[in-house]
């Protein structure tokens, strides 16, 4: 398949992913933005890192030079599934950093659970006693959505103060640009916006590019 | 039959109903080392002895008392005081999983512009994220004073947006903010000051002139052939901006060395500018080329890059020109993408009104 845009809107992956493993983790000359809010969840319980290990980081990084594509992420800081929201229920965790903390690596009551094992490294458990059943965790798709742990924000909520956009890419700020905010309307904000919304604010001031007039152009279609 | 059908239902229900409380009941938090939860009388928050305001219903025997939070970015925490904001955190999350979204939110803000002039009236639009109330992600309007002043207080959740906006003022990148109220790990970790509202900007509209507003797309050839552009028409293929590419040796991870040339002919000029509002063309500073140039070595390189400036043509006539330039070498050129704002008056004002644009 020929990639020619890679467009990212309000992803939900991993910020991470699309920066280098470092060859020594102690200095890498190009870190991504950590959130130690993340970064302490992983202290009490640690789970993998770098995509060598079956974590995020890393995991993406080759896509420009695999590609060649155009990639550009649509980012709102203040995404409501993303980043920011949550609901009144105590059973549901909706935010995918709230996620990311509490379900890493999961637990599943009942189901079995994932655990990260000091020396075997991401497994999964069911049972108990002699009806234990453990299987080691080798596809790092699965690791990922039920071990690792990011340590960085979902792509699609960045960029936060001074953070860079990861290398390769071009971002769009929402928020500054189109004024995207905390609702939940706003993450995937380009269906569910109400239409004028796309053009311009409410008072009528249009914005210099409508939003859908910039994702054509960044899919490489001509408007 | 009927009664075999209905003891089946009755059976996958209470299999069903089970099953929902076995998921629900049982904590699926990690063990923690916090004591036992035991329920105590409502308690407060106190942010920088500001507002209080009720959040949770239940505390641990362990559970620190709250300390003052601040921005703090450093991990691991050094500090006494960034020690206990750690502490007090990993406490509540174990405590109330949902306590960020119940922190009092207080805001103070003051709406000025260009010139640092109060504006009143300004519609002021908070955004907030919350577990209180019947609605996670409620907004609330209000309008900025006399002296320009606004404020929020009385509701809680952890994040909140404020968003300006006034009619016959334009939008900046100061209009709109976000504010953290939990994480003081995050960047736009908030302490609300009375004493030191937020500032957000307006730009206001002073006096603008029927403008042309164009937006042009093309394809930018990376062999050096000129791609041509008319600032007056917005017509692309002939005019008297040359727009052109030439690719260099080195090549890094991301892409090759680059160079971009724009000329102006025909004495067509140039004035590169980083203002916000391309609104006051100079009387002079104007050059017929310039370039800009991309090292793939070089750690801030892009495939994409952002042009602004002014721009009079040969007829003397000013325009601002805001251009996009990204590089794909799949298929051998670049996107080109621009917005031009053209006054055909021959003034240098080029304040952009929708109200007065000659061809919406």
């Amino acid at each position: 398949m020929q990639v020619s845009s890679y467009v990212a809107m309000e992803a939900a992956v991993s910020l991470s992913c699309y920066y280098p493993e470092p060859a020594d983790p102690a200095n890498d000359p190009n870190p991504p933005s950590f959130n130690n809010g993340l970064v302490d969840a992983d202290t009490d319980h640690p789970t993998p890192r770098y995509a060598s290990q079956l974590g995020y980081h890393g995991y993406l990084s080759g896509i420009k030079a695999s590609s060649g594509a155009k990639l550009v992420a649509y980012q709102n800081l203040d995404d409501f599934w993303l980043a920011t929201g949550a609901t009144a229920l105590n059973i549901l965790d909706v935010d995918w950093v709230t996620n990311q903390i509490d379900h890493k690596p999961d637990d599943r009551s009942g189901l079995g659970q994932y655990l990260n094992g000091t020396y075997s490294g991401p497994m999964f458990q069911r049972g108990v006693g002699i009806y234990q059943f453990t299987r080691i965790v080798s596809d790092p798709h699965e690791a990922m959505s039920y071990v690792s742990r990011s340590r960085t924000r979902a792509l699609g909520a960045e960029p936060t103060k001074g953070t860079p956009t990861p290398p390769g890419f071009q971002s769009v700020n929402l928020k500054t640009i189109y004024q995207f905010s905390t609702g939940r309307p706003d993450h995937s904000g380009q269906f569910q916006r109400n239409i004028q919304l796309m053009y311009g604010n409410e008072t009528g001031v249009p914005w210099g590019e409508s939003l859908y007039h910039r994702l054509m152009r960044d899919l490489n279609v001509d408007p | 039959m009927k009664i075999n059908t209905k003891l089946v239902f009755a059976a996958i229900l209470i299999v069903g109903v089970t099953a929902i409380v076995w998921w629900v009941l049982p904590s699926r938090s990690k063990p923690t080392k916090a004591t036992a939860v035991v329920p105590v009388p409502t308690t407060t928050i106190k942010v920088d002895g500001n507002a209080t305001a009720p959040v949770a219903k239940q505390e641990t025997a362990a559970t620190p008392s709250k300390p003052r939070l601040f921005r703090s970015k450093t991990y691991p925490p050094q500090t006494s005081d960034e020690k206990a904001m750690w502490e007090w955190w990993r406490s509540m999350r174990k405590t109330d999983p949902k306590f960020e979204w119940k922190m009092p939110i207080e805001f103070y803000g003051k709406v000025v512009d260009q010139f640092d002039e109060p504006v009143a009236g300004a519609i002021i639009i908070f955004d907030w994220t919350t577990v209180i109330g019947s609605s996670p992600d409620p907004q609330k309007r209000t309008e900025s004073g006399a002296d320009g002043l606004f404020e929020l207080t009385g509701v809680q959740g952890k994040r909140l947006s404020v968003n300006v906006l006034k009619e016959r003022y334009i939008y900046t990148q100061n209009s709109i903010g976000s504010f953290e109220y939990a994480a003081f790990f995050e960047d736009n970790f908030h302490v609300p000051d009375p004493s030191k509202p937020v500032i957000f900007r307006l730009q206001k509209l002073t006096g603008a002139e029927p403008m042309y507003k164009y937006l042009l797309t093309g394809r930018v050839p990376l062999d050096g052939t000129p791609f041509m552009l008319n600032a007056a028409t917005g017509k692309v293929g002939a005019g008297d901006v040359a727009v052109s590419i030439t690719l260099g040796k080195g090549r890094g991870a991301i892409g090759p060395d680059y160079t971009l040339n724009v000329q102006g002919n025909g004495g067509t000029v140039f004035a590169p500018s980083n203002d916000e509002f391309l609104f006051n063309a100079p009387e002079s500073g104007y050059q017929n080329a310039f370039k800009v140039t991309q090292v793939a070595a070089d750690p801030k390189y892009s495939l994409g890059q952002k042009l602004r400036c002014y721009m009079k043509t040969g007829t003397g006539k000013y325009a601002a020109v805001e251009v996009e330039i990204d590089l794909r070498e799949k298929t051998n050129n670049a996107g080109f993408f621009a917005i031009i704002y053209y006054n055909p008056s021959g003034s240098r004002n080029l304040e952009f009104d929708q109200r007065k644009w000659l061809n919406p």
